[in-house]
């Protein structure tokens, strides 16, 4: 992914974060929130649906992990919205780069896949292409 | 010991830790997180890490007690141990998981014991390691210092 360092914060970015994992969804979380981020994390997918608002802008979310299928969520989410609301920006954040996964990622239609543990500076330039290449340029968050 | 010597101290010990391969620079990451604003923020990551990785280690020698053994559960496990050990940055920890699941694909429950050890005998030592590592940092902080800002 191209560095992009047209952002260097993000206050009150609300994001969403699915990770199965708590010691890695603290991680991210810390990572988010030092960047300005409003965030909400969740463990599962099932969480992750019935917890999901028109007000997260972005989504991290692990793919592979128990219950429903992460890449089913993904396709729930976009379903979810009509013409009158954007969809959130879905980015997976996961451990696995098989070429399978990464199959997977393009054919449920995410924005993107980003290799966790995930560096500051990788996690500010993958938000800000995101936000500068996706629906998000022109709304205020 | 004067607060500089107490500073030196607490950089010599990081940078070996860096050098023998206990943490890697994922631990810096998370140190760059650390503000006024998060004060705790890598001791609370790391003791949240240890709680898991002792559970995990519990569940991985019940799995592994079983006649039949359920290698499918095994590297479940070991997967969530990779995953967050790698968040923290704990090494030498990550590293045995990616040989453990080799043994969980190959179904070789010898191995995975002897990873199951491995894996104890690193948690074990990591977790000393930043035991003291925490405490040279409170040392300073009750000196009225300030912790120094070190490399890998």
């Amino acid at each position: 992914m191209q560095v992009n360092r047209g952002y260097s914060h993000f206050p009150g970015l609300q994001v969403l974060v699915m990770d199965g994992n708590e010691v890695s969804k603290m991680a991210t979380k810390g990572l988010l929130v030092h960047l300005g981020c409003d965030v909400t994390t969740v463990g599962s997918s099932e969480e992750c649906l019935r917890i999901f608002s028109h007000e997260h802008k972005v989504v991290f979310t692990d793919v592979g992990i128990s219950g429903m299928d992460g890449y089913e969520v993904v396709s729930v989410l976009q379903d979810r919205f009509s013409a009158r609301h954007q969809r959130p920006l879905i980015t997976a954040l996961t451990a696995n780069t098989d070429r399978a996964t990464k199959d997977n990622c393009l054919r449920v239609g995410m924005d993107g896949l980003v290799l966790k543990p995930v560096s500051l500076e990788k996690m500010r330039s993958v938000l800000s292409v995101l936000l500068q290449n996706g629906t998000l340029r022109k709304m205020r968050y | 010991m004067d607060l500089t010597q107490m500073q030196r101290r607490l950089v010599d010990y990081t940078s070996s830790l860096f050098r023998e391969g206990y943490l890697d620079d994922q631990f810096t990451q998370l140190q760059q997180l650390q503000d006024e604003s998060n004060p705790d923020f890598v001791f609370e990551v790391v003791t949240l890490f240890f709680e898991d990785s002792q559970r995990l280690i519990n569940e991985l020698g019940e799995a592994l007690d079983q006649q039949n053994v359920d290698f499918k559960k095994v590297d479940a496990h070991v997967h969530q141990l990779k995953g967050s050990s790698s968040s923290i940055g704990a090494q030498r920890v990550k590293n045995v998981c990616v040989i453990f699941r080799n043994y969980c694909e190959e179904r070789n429950t010898e191995r995975c014991m002897r990873c199951l050890q491995q894996l104890k005998h690193e948690n074990s030592l990591v977790k000393t390691k930043l035991e003291t590592l925490f405490r040279l940092q409170q040392q300073i902080l009750t000196a009225g210092g300030s912790i120094p800002m070190w490399s890998e």
